[in-house]
């Protein structure tokens, strides 16, 4: 152990020395090894029971009928093929698809600007960012449910307001109408939602060194010019992380629909998560239910991927 | 980038001017503006959940405001619904799993931060796998699973699954806030002869304090409000969390609907999770800072 | 451990785990229902599962026994309705299938046909009372001539009659509506009365009540929206003159804005409470509902009549829960003796306070129909009962993106009555070959 006794050594010092050991580590670096590997195995401990043998057995579950009682009948692919012919799972897809497009960018510019808001110590932006964060803390479930309220034709809040405003007559049914409640979602979600973006944008916007602003003032350019020209594309990172948790979130979404539509009218406001819990739980078809939650895995997968490369920083 | 100790910088342009007044004007009018319709829905909520049932179930009057009353919150408590008991399994869940998710993700990003050995690589990409495989695509499986382990219907089980899905988030923030602490601080430690935990506890605890305080934040958030995996492993109703208890408030199952109830109920709901938001304030942004921004 | 060995460990322990759970089934210990002492003092205790909706019946009736039968104890646990079946089939395929299930009537086929459940057909016939068992109920825990289970308690939906408004409107309260024109007529009479109140009220957004209460007015004309043996039946509602009518009837009532305009958007949240305030005529709806809203006091000014069809008849929906012992229960005797005591007429007797009605006809003497005149009229068309026999009934009439509802929705608010049945024929028909077992 006279490693330990000499006085110049830095972790960096010792590592360059390791070339020097060629045959087998030195024994601190061993013991050192374990220990990073004991640190680590918990984690990977959960993650593999949790994660991976479900999806392993899910892999499994998509190849059978799993009747509720009784040995599993194996079906090979037919669960498979029939997802594309399952109507009311590619409705869920698209709808799915078209709430993420009207969400993410709302959400985001909202966020944006929220961020642009309150980045500066100005009095009361302490205040302001925590009123910001509130409906982030408080949750989308419990929201979902305050909102069922609040939509109801003639006592709701929401329809009092719009009456109040002389812009309806108060008495609008939001969650029987695909497009109100589409609306109604919408709204709930971006206020929900712009809250995190706007910290997460905070969070880069810090790293911005001021020297590169202020060159950037120097030379003319206005306000919006230095947020879209400097400030952006510095952010693109974080932008990236923020856009690829929006996306993925609001694809898998769940809460806010089981609680306020049901899915309803019809199954026209079902998202994807929804229809394959209707088809696990209500219909018992776990089998083909598993196969479809596998192409959700493979959709979500390649959504990020894509937002992924295409956010990716450029080499200059 | 030194950890900043503001949080955001003065309101200075970056040519050092002052800002203009109709800078100052906009963000004043904008500002409030905006706060008063962030903050709106929930102290209206507030509000609705001293009302009277029959007065949130038909159009509002002047007296809906002026009559509140604490029946909501009486029945509610103490009345058949027992709302408390199903607050007092959320709560045991999502501390569990803050708790968990911490423990795990410290361990794991010390590890994955400042140590060495082989297969560290792919031992990481598995770990932040699981946030590539959305716990709802696997519900099914975990399910059989869970019910296998005779996890189902138990807040534990339930603490145990959260925990994962929280953990690639949570080992992600702790390997970066680990990786930024400089090796002098390790070294001297260990000069002086502390051991791997002693180092970990008192030498490196108050620099990821903002780390472990984003995670247990998080963590304890998505476990407060989760509803669908709570809905599928829990079946007995002694063990429902509060958003599924809401669920039966909401659909009669308790009895008659009284959206009253309801209402007050949500409102119980929001105190948790606010209370721990302004606790942890101070380190939360700072550790977002530190942890997410970098690579 | 190098890393190629780590990874063929960890693929080594998922395989495991996935032949392990996918292996799970296998035979159960039978049980003898032959025996003599089957039911009979049994001792020990019997893991019941509840079945939450019906709990304020349960609980009382538990604690009831446990304190009667000091070697019997009986444990219950309380199962969500929407999880009951997924529940149920994990433990038995886990092997820890409770001793006793109390079951909504409508799942049993489920189980049934899948022998899931132990065959009691000797023990009920031997039952003395057998013949007043309800039809309908026991007619779900049958398959294949097997009886799997008996009736608990039934929830049956009636046509209720605020008396108070009809003498207002200058109607007779003793001759209440018995088909559709009479509906109609009173509704109309009762909504001139103005002043907030209605003719008429229904939950114009709760699947599950609206087949509650529009599924017996198409069965008291003998007709139906489902027909064939179970796993091969096919839907009738195109071309059904009986729907039609139905429909037509529930049209009219919306577009003479005969009831309330919040019924558009009704979820069953609250559904009755307008009638139990006095403000609506008539009202189909469960004898529950209606019990459990109004207390004693104030039922003076209700009655309530059996759900008529088009031109008469009579009918209503036999809700309710049916009881089983599911294979693989430890203790099938102590199980029995339960159920048994359950069915005796006292026990019986102490539904109607929990908004229940007993499950047997002879139930109804004359003392019963002084404790509880409300519940005569659900106890007399007990005999007339139906309840639709489906594995399918769940995705077809209890779900907000079902066909049934989607048809009610578009015949009655949207006008489109025809195309509204045609779409349903269709979405029936394809649940109905979906979840064929």
């Amino acid at each position: 152990m006279a490693d330990v006794v000499t006085t110049s050594n830095t972790y960096a010092e010792r590592a360059s020395r390791a070339p020097q050991a060629r045959h087998g580590r030195s024994g601190l670096e061993r013991r050192k090894a374990r220990t990073g590997l004991l640190l680590v195995t918990p984690a990977f401990v959960f993650v593999t029971v949790f994660v991976l043998i479900p999806v392993g057995f899910a892999i499994y579950l998509s190849l059978t009928n799993y009747p509720l009682i009784g040995p599993d009948q194996w079906v090979g692919l037919k669960n498979w093929a029939s997802v594309g012919q399952d109507a009311t799972f590619v409705h869920s897809v698209l709808f799915t698809l078209e709430y993420t497009a009207i969400v993410t960018p709302a959400i985001f510019i909202v966020g944006y600007g929220l961020a642009v808001l309150v980045r500066r110590r100005r009095r009361g932006s302490t205040l302001l960012r925590t009123l910001f964060f509130l409906p982030y803390v408080v949750g989308l479930v419990t929201e979902s449910f305050l909102l069922l309220l609040e939509l109801q034709p003639g006592s709701g809040g929401v329809n009092a307001v719009l009456r109040g405003l002389h812009l309806t007559n108060g008495q609008t049914a939001w969650l029987v109408h695909t497009n109100l409640a589409l609306v109604a979602v919408c709204v709930l979600v971006i206020w929900f939602a712009s809250g995190l973006t706007m910290v997460l944008l905070m969070a880069g916007m810090q790293g911005i060194p001021g020297d590169l602003l202020e060159a950037a003032e120097m030379d003319g350019a206005s306000w919006l010019d230095r947020e879209l020209r400097v400030r952006m594309p510095l952010l693109r990172r974080t932008i990236a992380m923020t856009l690829i948790i929006s996306v993925v979130g609001s694809f898998l979404a769940f809460n806010q629909f089981y609680i306020l539509t049901q899915g309803g009218p019809g199954n026209s406001t079902d998202t994807v998560v929804m229809w394959i819990y209707q088809v696990a739980f209500v219909q018992l078809h776990l089998g083909r239910a598993t196969a479809l939650s596998l192409v959700l895995v493979v959709l979500v997968g390649f959504i990020s991927f894509v937002q992924f490369f295409a956010l990716r920083e450029r080499e200059a | 980038m030194a950890a900043a100790s503001t949080m955001t910088r003065p309101a200075r342009g970056p040519s050092g001017r002052r800002e203009g007044n109709t800078a100052r004007g906009i963000y004043a009018i904008v500002g409030t503006v905006l706060g008063v319709l962030f903050i709106a829905p929930l102290v209206w909520a507030v509000l609705r959940s001293f009302q009277t049932e029959t007065a949130i179930t038909s159009a509002p009057t002047v007296s809906d405001v002026t009559h509140l009353t604490i029946t909501n919150y009486q029945q509610l408590i103490s009345g058949t619904i027992d709302i408390l008991h199903y607050v007092a399994n959320s709560l045991i869940v999502a501390v569990g799993t803050a708790i968990l998710t911490a423990i795990l993700a410290t361990a794991a990003g010390y590890g994955f931060g400042r140590f060495r050995f082989r297969g560290r690589g792919l031992i990481f990409a598995v770990t932040l796998l699981a946030l590539m495989v959305p716990y709802q695509a696997i519900l099914t499986p975990a399910f059989l699973e869970l019910n296998f382990l005779h996890l189902t219907n138990s807040l534990f089980g339930l603490v145990l699954f959260y925990s994962t899905f929280n953990l690639p988030f949570g080992v992600f923030v702790m390997r970066n806030t680990f990786s930024q602490i400089p090796a002098e601080i390790e070294e001297s430690a260990r000069v002086d002869g502390a051991g791997t935990l002693t180092t970990l506890w008192q030498v490196m605890r108050p620099l990821v304090t903002p780390g472990i305080a984003t995670t247990v934040l998080y963590a304890f958030l998505f476990a407060w409000t989760e509803f669908l995996a709570a809905l599928t492993f829990l079946t007995q109703q002694g063990k429902y969390t509060f958003p599924v208890a809401l669920l039966n408030v909401e659909t009669g199952t308790f009895g008659t609907v009284d959206y009253g109830y309801l209402v007050a109920g949500a409102v119980i709901a929001m105190v948790p999770c606010v209370v721990l938001y302004l606790t942890l304030q101070r380190y939360y942004v700072q550790g977002l800072m530190s942890g997410a921004v970098k690579g | 451990m190098t890393r190629k060995r780590k990874l063929a460990a960890a693929l080594a322990v998922a395989a495991a785990a996935t032949a392990t759970l996918a292996g799970c089934a296998s035979a159960s210990p039978p049980v003898n229902t032959a025996a003599a002492s089957f039911g009979n003092n049994a001792t020990g205790t019997v893991v019941f599962w509840a079945r939450s909706d019906t709990i304020t019946a349960a609980t009382p009736l538990v604690k009831e026994f446990n304190a009667t039968h000091p070697h019997l104890k009986v444990v219950m646990d309380s199962i969500q309705d929407t999880q009951a079946v997924t529940e149920l089939a994990t433990a038995i395929r886990g092997h820890a299938a409770p001793d006793l299930v109390d079951l909504n009537d409508i799942y049993m086929p489920i189980f049934t046909q899948l022998d899931a459940f132990v065959n009691l057909t000797n023990l009920v016939k031997q039952l003395p009372y057998a013949k007043s068992l309800s039809p309908g109920h026991l007619a779900l825990a049958t398959y294949d001539n097997r009886i799997y289970g008996v009736p608990y308690l039934a929830d049956l939906s009636v046509l209720w009659i605020n008396k108070t408004l009809f003498t207002k409107a200058g109607l007779n309260p003793d001759s209440p509506p018995k088909n559709f024109a009479q509906i109609l007529a009173d509704a109309r009479k009762i909504n001139a009365l103005g002043h907030g109140i209605s003719g008429f009220s229904f939950a114009g957004d709760c699947s599950g009540c609206l087949g509650f209460t529009a599924l017996p007015n198409i069965w008291a004309a003998g007709s139906n929206v489902i027909r064939g043996a179970l796993n091969h039946q096919t839907a009738t509602v195109a071309g059904n003159a009986t729907v039609t009518a139905l429909l037509t009837l529930y049209r009219t009532i919306w577009t003479e804005h005969l009831a309330p305009t919040s019924d558009l958007t009704d979820t069953g949240a609250t559904w009755g409470t307008d009638f139990a305030a006095g403000k609506v005529g008539i009202f189909p709806g469960g004898f529950g509902t209606v019990i459990l809203e109004v207390p004693a006091a104030k039922r003076a000014q209700f009655t309530d009549v059996a759900l008529p069809g088009p031109d008469g008849g009579y009918a209503t929906f036999d809700g309710g829960d049916d009881l089983a012992i599911p294979e693989g229960a430890q203790n099938a005797s102590g199980a029995w003796e339960f159920m048994k005591w359950i069915l005796a007429i006292k026990q019986q007797d102490e539904l109607p306070a929990y908004g229940y009605t007993p499950v047997r006809s002879d139930a109804l003497t004359p003392a019963f129909e002084k404790a509880n005149p409300l519940d005569v009229v659900a106890l007399k068309a007990l005999a007339h009962g139906v309840a639709p026999a489906t594995t399918a009934y769940n995705s077809i009439f209890n779900q907000a993106g079902g066909p049934w509802l989607t048809m009610f929705d578009t015949a009655v608010f949207n006008g489109q009555v025809k195309p509204a049945m045609a779409s349903a024929q269709q979405g029936f028909d394809q649940l109905l070959t979906d979840e064929a077992g």
